[in-house]
């Protein structure tokens, strides 16, 4: 990998990591909700701009990633070691970031490290990538940051992954929390959402 | 104001930022756990909001308008000393209005006017453990919060009951967070609690020297702990506050001559120059016009 | 008659100015310049830097400038300009046995491989007011050692000697290890000595003394000898990523104590001596020795000893040994707290009001 043919990171890197940063506190903090992401990077492909959002807002050296093969082009590998230079890990259940696309969430999630009763905070965070939000498989969630309950459904999310994550959230506090990165916007999922069935 | 410009945007460095706003999401996902976060020195002395400062820090963005208050005020030294620091090193927008401000910094209250959706609290901390003062060990009420074990607290309270006949705390009133962590609300009289609860806003619990951070997302219950015999209830005063006559706002006592005269006066300035601006009047308005002038 | 508490912008440049006025003091006499700050005043300078945790003497010296004299507000000064320094990568292990001596002496042993060097010490001067001090003439220099050369002032550790019989333990070593750093993690229980022994280097001198003493006076069973106190100076070494080999940065000046303690032994461990170990920057014998004292008296689990004294205990010893968190914090107590206090204030009131008709009732 050359100079040239690494993607850039931001272009104002300080300012745009501060309004990225605020939209993952935003969507961390009202859960469901999807917010538009305020900055659209270069991308590595196969990463998405949520993801290269993600990447470039949390990670630095003290801080464990893991890739999915699927993900780890040598553009995303060169991408995160040399904007970030966040650790790679060998073990999924060994890394604090984990990246993800969405249709690998069922098999992948429950492999993640959870935190400990005492550190619940040691917990990963998994960034599955989607294509958008509106799919299918609906949910209704309820919890801390939601009012009442909301609906969430984001593209790519089968049964079985609604179903691992419903069973995320019953090992709370401890449990992997989920960032959803979409080409142009981002929602979360903390361990603290209940998930039900769709009222519908 | 000059913007500094020998120091990074909002003072602290970018790996330092990010350190926090880590600790942030976590403390997002799991309310009311206090993360532990690897908090650096400060210009300022520790005790002076060094936690608070280091949140707002991390989540300040330039188009921020910031509101610092501290005993509700404005103008308390700490507050000015705090705003001037934000100004100077991140060159933001401030405000003493409630309703403009889309973060407020504070240190021992909640502004009285309704938070709304989108503002962000940020609360200064001085000691982020709810179960410190019944132990003292770090490693013990760690044990205690995984463990949810949480006897000790209600017997304290209850011990209040036993001798008092009601609970004897005041401020930093414990409570707990969607039904799972107890969280010390910061040193915010108890008067303040349930604002908390259920609020539109986040708040976000910054402790520096502890080097603890914690948060309520918006709409989360927070519950001020109590017995069914002796619910919990806030402070009440029998007069309205001499300037602006507001009856539901917190009142400072202020001491007015070496004959034991008092006034009572809303703690929070921009709450109660907003209610004088539209023409309420308290009983004691007229006399401080008259002396001022 | 009430006037609200306003203009705490003015009031607060006001204080500064004052402040700076007061610091330089009368204008007739000189002013202080740093050089003399960081000459003159070399062991206020060293302390500075010790708990500031920076080796910088030109800064440590002109944050005791900027404090009036005041080291804690020095170090608090040298500690937040640190914080904004960015970091290159860890030094190699400083060989404190290659140091090159200024001053070395062992309690244990009447003559060492080396010999007892006393250098700069107060301590074999009778503490009488020199009056001479006050007409600023120059002290008369003192001889040079006749057989000074690098060489020969460099000397093994005296406890090396007795680690070569068993006697003493060895002290843990490992070349390869990542150093813990608690100015990048929070702290966290149990600590591993490393990062004890971290906390203990920036630790407040007077609050490890006084714990250190508590260990001689039976808060702790202690039973130390000053195996050896060496001060010199040692190379800094760091081994750039692109040339893959150590080069010297610098050097520094360091006091380092190796205190020798008891240990009876166990039913698996033969009897033999343990280490206290203590180090500062500069010259500061006092911090070095009480830090070897508290670290060896944090050492009790490791070694099967019963905590019960202060100085003991982890958690109390560690977090309350940072001067610059502790004087924030009781220092804070200056910052309005009416709020709270309005708060105390009405129960009290009611509480006593309460007692009060109690009491009426009682006498009806």
């Amino acid at each position: 990998m050359t100079v040239q043919e690494l993607t850039p990171g931001f272009s104002d890197p300080v300012r745009d990591a501060a309004v990225s940063f605020r939209c993952l506190l935003n969507a961390m903090s009202r859960p469901g909700l999807v917010r538009a992401l305020p900055v659209q990077p270069d991308c590595p492909a196969p990463f998405n701009a949520g993801a290269t959002v993600i990447a470039l807002s949390l990670l630095d050296a003290d801080t464990t990633v893991w890739v999915a093969d699927s993900l780890a082009s040598p553009v995303v590998t060169a991408h995160i070691a040399f904007h970030t230079g966040a650790k790679p890990v060998a073990t999924v259940g060994d890394a604090a970031f984990v990246f993800a696309p969405i249709a690998e969430l069922p098999e992948l999630l429950p492999q993640l490290s959870i935190g400990t009763p005492e550190y619940p905070d040691r917990a990963a965070t998994l960034i599955a990538l989607v294509d958008g939000f509106g799919g299918a498989e609906e949910r209704r969630l309820s919890g801390p940051g939601i009012d009442g309950n909301t609906e969430m459904a984001p593209i790519g999310l089968n049964a079985a992954g609604w179903d691992v994550l419903a069973m995320n959230a019953g090992l709370f506090p401890l449990g992997v929390d989920t960032f959803f990165a979409g080409p142009s916007s981002v929602a979360a999922l903390p361990r603290s959402t209940r998930i039900s069935p769709n009222a519908a | 104001m000059q913007e500094e410009q020998n120091y990074n945007f909002a003072y602290l460095d970018e790996q330092t930022k990010r350190m926090i706003r880590r600790a942030l999401l976590k403390a997002l996902a799991v309310p009311g756990y206090q993360v532990p976060f690897a908090g650096r020195e400060m210009p300022m002395p520790y005790g002076w909001g060094t936690g608070g400062i280091q949140v707002t820090a991390a989540i300040l963005e330039p188009e921020d308008t910031l509101k610092v208050i501290d005993q509700g005020a404005d103008d308390t030294t700490n507050a000015v000393s705090i705003r001037k620091f934000f100004q100077k090193v991140a060159g933001v927008e401030t405000t003493e209005k409630t309703e403009e401000a889309s973060i407020i910094q504070t240190r021992h209250r909640i502004p009285e006017r309704d938070l709304e959706e989108g503002q962000i609290m940020v609360y200064q901390v001085p000691i982020p453990e709810p179960l410190r003062f019944l132990e003292p060990r770090e490693t013990e009420t760690r044990k205690m919060h995984a463990l949810e074990e949480y006897g000790l607290m209600h017997v304290k309270l209850y011990e209040d009951i036993a001798r008092h006949g009601h609970i004897a705390t005041t401020y930093a009133y414990p409570v707990k967070v969607a039904d799972r962590y107890i969280m010390d609300p910061s040193p915010i009289p108890k008067f303040d609690n349930p604002k908390l609860d259920n609020s539109p806003a986040l708040q976000l619990f910054g402790a520096g020297r502890e080097k603890r951070i914690y948060a309520l997302p918006p709409y989360t219950p927070v519950k001020s702990l109590d017995f069914e015999d002796h619910p919990f209830e806030t402070q009440t005063w029998d007069e309205p506050c001499a300037l602006c006559g507001a009856t539901d706002s917190y009142l400072d006592e202020v001491i007015m001559d070496d004959k034991g005269t008092r006034m009572f006066v809303c703690s929070d300035t921009d709450y109660c120059t907003t209610r004088r601006e539209a023409g309420h009047v308290g009983p004691d308005a007229q006399a401080v016009g008259e002396a001022a002038e | 008659m009430y006037v609200a508490v306003k203009g705490g912008e003015k009031a607060i440049d006001n204080a500064h100015r004052l402040l700076a006025e007061t610091r330089r003091g009368d204008t007739g006499v000189a002013e202080l310049s740093v050089d003399q700050i960081r000459e003159q005043l070399k062991l206020a300078v060293d302390r500075v830097m010790t708990e500031g945790s920076v080796y910088d003497p030109e800064l440590a010296a002109l944050a005791i400038k900027q404090a009036r004299g005041d080291l804690i507000e020095a170090i608090f000064l040298v500690r937040a300009y640190r914080t904004t320094l960015p970091r290159f990568g860890t030094s190699k292990p400083v060989e404190t046995g290659k140091m090159r001596l200024e001053r070395r002496i062992s309690a244990t042993f009447k003559d060492v491989p080396g010999g007892q060097v006393l250098g700069p010490t107060f301590d074999y001067t009778h503490r009488l007011i020199d009056f001479a001090l006050a007409a600023e003439g120059e002290p008369p220099r003192a001889e040079a050692r006749e057989d000074f050369s690098e060489e020969t002032l460099a000397a093994p550790h005296v406890l090396d000697l007795l680690a070569e019989e068993g006697l003493v333990e060895r002290p843990e070593r490992d070349d390869e290890a990542v150093p813990g750093d608690i100015t990048r993690h929070p702290s966290e229980f149990p600590m591993d000595r490393a990062t004890r022994l971290q906390s203990l280097a920036r630790g407040d001198e007077s609050y490890l003394l006084a714990l250190g003493y508590s260990t001689q006076r039976g808060y702790a069973k202690s039973h130390p000898f000053a195996g050896e106190i060496r001060l010199g100076r040692v190379s800094v070494e760091y081994v750039p990523e692109e040339l893959g080999f150590p080069v010297e940065i610098g050097e520094i000046e360091l006091t380092e104590c190796n205190m020798i303690n008891q240990f009876a032994g166990s039913k698996k461990v033969a009897p033999q001596f343990t280490r206290g170990y203590g180090v500062a920057m500069g010259h500061g014998e006092r911090k070095a020795m009480a830090m070897s004292l508290v670290d060896r008296s944090l050492r009790a689990v490791e070694l099967g000893e019963e905590v019960k004294a202060p100085a003991q205990d982890q958690e109390f010893v560690l977090e309350h040994c940072d001067n610059v968190q502790a004087t924030g914090f009781v220092e804070h107590l200056k910052l309005p707290h009416y709020v709270d206090f309005q708060s105390e204030l009405g129960l009290v009131r009611r509480m006593r009001q309460e007692v009060e008709s109690n009491l009426a009732e009682a006498a009806e």
